[in-house]
């Protein structure tokens, strides 16, 4: 019994992420001993935590067997509309206002996918490409288009909130920022959802087989709008998160970022069809990308290989979960012909 | 008074696009009774239990459960009623467990929460003890085998609290020994009273099984009786139906001819081996056998739609051997499949591209191949009224047409294409009865007009109606020919039964 659970974990996706893991942090550590020091880890984690919350945010939708494109765009839009409602407003407000009101504007973005992917029964990949269109639009010609640099105070207050604080290498001071128990906390909540809730595992049915998940009864139109708006909503968490970290409001640069937090969600084992897909294994596949990149920029490579690596780790790891499935198919039918025989 | 029956039908009657698929067809199925509904592809019985599970709505006629009567049924509330119904897909979710698979569905309905994983497992199993099956509830669903999903189907079913089991084709993909575990935990269901409907056309099954029958032929109730009181014979003429009148089939054969396409010694590993037979101008030929026995297989090949391992073939004398579908066609030879709406139509085109399709080539006014159209409306218009289509016009799409209309297209588009030999597989699948004649006469028309026909059928008085001669197929060999006298439906029911 023992030795079959051991086998069990270790053919897990999550597990060999995890051993690849482990493996590029040594290789890392060795061509550059600064690598696993605890000032580039914590950079590493912070940078993790705004494409860890997309990543969640995309796999959710991705279960339940739609690609949505329309995060980035979501993600600005509450950001910066957030920030100018706040900007004419002097003195303190509490931390958990911007927060709110972002993951609100996310979450009333989100219910316009929701009602056209849920209860319209569309595509999820054209709608999200249409909205991600509109809402990108709107936010340009309506809300405005230049960089905010002057952040509110209770962003500034939060960008400066670190759990702890250690010196690096060269000097500067550099924190665990508190983000990152942010990030900690919505995968705990997803991870939960998806595993212990029959809403989770209604998003799984779906996704697997959205037929039988007719006949059973399951309610497919609801199930996908509540899906759409928890979607949206952290996207907006992400997107305001992001701006704090970077200390800009700035409509324009989480657009573009979408291929890197598909390349983590893939590379975390989700299937591209639905119906499979672990907050484990995005988290890994998150903190993969990022290490990739981290260290082709501490090896002092130009930033255009990132995106190359970016791209082929997506088309490497659909290769390979394509690959898996064709070959169980392979093998099953070959097993069937031998019955027959 | 005797027991009141868990489920009656009531003279129930279903159309779809104009097209009667039920009429008045009523049935009875007693508490713990294990009854076999059959009949002939397209005979309307996976319609009907469409509409005992409430996924398509009766047009008139009752549906009784247990003595009160139900409206109008829904899938939410025939599975309120005990009705559960095992797809031929099993409905399952494939990288789910098996616990989960089993469970998930009653517990939504339950408006459960929170998922507590090990009051799961321990449902499962106990779901799967209730049926003596011992499957590891901890696999993901897509990892078992078909035997084994349809056994997980069946416990899922139960689990939902089932009083009424429907199971479509159940034994369609299983080996003997599956099917054996399959009839035991069925019957073990049926002594605890849940009653089982099983849909099937195998008849060997059928009597072994069920302990009534119920024959269903072009959307009527033929019989309905105790299964011991059919013989296997009998049940297969209830099926096929009895003859209206023999009309003199062909009669243009003309004697010492030689034949336009010979075959022989065509095989291809696994589907058919060494077939010799040759087709004669003028004649009608029906071609038939059980399922599997490589019949569509040998024509298939010969149409040049899939490649045969070795053997010759000729043309009138000449050897040739086709590549592609295209070859088939400019050397006069046209398939028609019975998969008319899949492989056969393009379902959003119109109807006079339906029917140009295979003759292109011939419609060009000049060397660049521009399209004559003037000819092409003349043609369509002609052909329409020569086979008297029914339609708008021929710019509706044909989707819209009713299957007999739509293989007269089919026609169409093949003596478009001048072909001289014409392979038809189940001509009338999914046509229904006054149009079965409509199309039989004109296969007649083009017989006469010097078309080679060839009819691929499981219909017997279809091949007795029809055909000069008829091949039957088994274990893909031709293992008999008979002869315009000898042809019968008695003697091609008792070949074909002594088949199986």
């Amino acid at each position: 019994m023992k030795a079959i659970s051991v086998k069990k974990i270790l053919s897990r996706h999550e597990t060999i992420l995890f051993i690849i893991l482990i493996a590029l942090a040594i290789a890392g550590e060795i061509l550059n001993p600064a690598f696993l020091s605890q000032a580039n880890v914590f950079k590493t984690l912070k940078s993790s935590v705004e494409m860890g919350i997309f990543a969640l945010a995309f796999l959710v939708l991705l279960i339940l067997g739609g690609i949505d494109m329309s995060f980035p765009a979501i993600a600005s839009a509450s950001m910066y509309i957030t920030i100018k409602l706040l900007l004419p407003i002097d003195g303190d407000i509490p931390l958990i206002v911007p927060f709110i009101m972002s993951m609100g504007l996310g979450a009333l973005f989100g219910a316009i996918n929701g009602v056209l992917i849920g209860f319209m029964g569309l595509p999820t990949l054209l709608v999200t490409l249409g909205t991600m269109s509109v809402i990108k639009g709107f936010l340009l010609v309506f809300v405005g288009k230049n960089w905010i640099t002057q952040l509110p105070d209770v962003l500034i207050r939060f960008s400066r909130l670190n759990i702890f604080e250690t010196t690096g290498g060269s000097g500067e001071v550099v924190g665990l920022h508190v983000s990152v128990l942010i990030l900690a906390a919505v995968a705990i909540i997803v991870a939960l959802m998806l595993r212990y809730t029959y809403f989770g595992r209604r998003i799984y049915a779906i996704g697997g087989n959205e037929v039988s998940a007719r006949r059973d009864g399951i309610g497919c139109r609801s199930v996908k709008f509540v899906a759409c708006v928890l979607s949206g909503l952290l996207a907006g968490l992400a997107g305001l998160i992001h701006c704090s970290l970077v200390r800009v409001a700035n409509p324009f640069d989480i657009l573009g970022t979408e291929l890197n937090v598909i390349a983590a969600v893939v590379l975390g084992g989700a299937s591209l069809v639905g119906g499979a897909g672990t907050v484990l294994g995005t988290l890994l596949g998150v903190l993969l990308i990022n290490l990739v990149n981290n260290s082709l920029i501490l090896m002092g490579i130009p930033s255009y290989w990132q995106d190359f690596m970016v791209g082929l780790i997506v088309i490497l790891s659909t290769t390979i979960t394509a690959n898996k499935t064709s070959l169980k198919v392979l093998l099953k039918r070959n097993k069937a012909c031998m019955e027959v025989r | 008074m005797a027991e009141v029956p868990f489920l009656e039908i009531k003279d129930v009657y279903k159309n779809f696009g104009g097209v009667a698929v039920l009429k008045g067809v009523s049935l009875t199925l007693s508490k713990g009774e294990i009854h076999c509904l059959a009949g002939e592809n397209g005979c309307g019985k996976s319609t009907l239990i469409k509409i005992i599970s409430g996924y398509y709505q009766k047009d008139s006629g009752d549906i009784i459960v247990e003595g009160i009567p139900v409206s109008t049924m829904t899938p939410k509330i025939a599975i309120s009623r005990g009705i559960q119904v095992v797809y031929q897909d099993f409905s399952l979710y494939p990288s789910m467990s098996i616990a989960e698979n089993i469970v998930l569905a009653d517990s939504l309905r339950n408006k459960k929460l929170f998922v507590n994983w090990s009051w799961v497992r321990s449902e499962a199993r106990k779901a799967l003890d209730k049926i003596k099956v011992d499957i590891d509830v901890d696999v993901s669903a897509e990892s078992l085998s078909i035997a084994k999903k349809q056994l997980v189907a069946i416990a899922k079913a139960l689990y939902q609290d089932a009083r009424l089991v429907i199971l479509d084709e159940p034994t369609t993909s299983l080996t003997e020994k599956e099917i054996d575990v399959l009839f035991s935990v069925l019957k073990g269901l049926a002594e605890k009273g849940v009653s089982i409907l099983l849909v099937s056309h195998k008849l060997r099954e059928v009597l072994r099984i069920s302990q009534k029958l119920t024959i269903m032929r072009n959307g009527t109730m033929v019989i309905s009786d105790d299964t011991s009181s059919f013989t296997e014979s009998s049940i297969s003429r209830y099926m096929t139906g009895r003859i209206v009148e023999r009309q003199i089939a062909g009669g243009n054969v003309s004697e010492n001819a030689a034949p336009y396409l010979s075959v022989s010694h065509l095989t291809k590993a696994g589907q058919f081996n060494d077939v010799s037979m040759a087709f004669y101008p003028g004649e009608i030929v029906g071609i038939t056998g059980l399922l599997g026995s490589g019949r569509s297989e040998v024509v298939k090949a010969i149409a040049g739609l899939d490649p045969f391992d070795s053997g010759n073939m000729e043309i009138e004398g000449k050897a040739c051997r086709f590549r592609s579908i295209e070859e088939a066609i400019k050397a006069g030879i046209g398939y028609v499949t019975d998969d008319r709406m899949t492989e056969g139509v393009f379902p959003d085109q119109s109807v006079k591209f339906n029917m140009i399709s295979a003759s292109l080539g011939m419609m060009t006014k000049n060397f660049l191949g521009q399209l004559d159209f003037c000819a092409i409306g003349e043609k369509v218009a002609s052909t329409s009224e020569q086979f008297n289509i029914v339609m708008k016009d021929s710019e509706a799409k044909i989707k819209y047409l009713s299957g007999g209309n739509a293989q007269k297209v089919m026609l169409g588009r093949w003596l478009l294409a001048n072909v001289r030999l014409l392979f038809l597989n189940g001509p009338t699948v999914g046509v229904d009865i006054g149009a079965k004649f409509d199309i039989y006469e004109k296969l007649r028309e083009l017989n006469k007009a010097g078309m080679i026909i060839v009819i691929i059928s499981d219909d017997v008085p279809e091949l007795v109606l029809n055909c000069d001669r008829v091949l039957i197929f088994h274990n893909g060999s031709i293992v008999r020919e008979m002869g315009r006298n000898e042809i019968s439906e008695d003697s091609i029911n008792t070949t074909l039964s002594s088949l199986m």
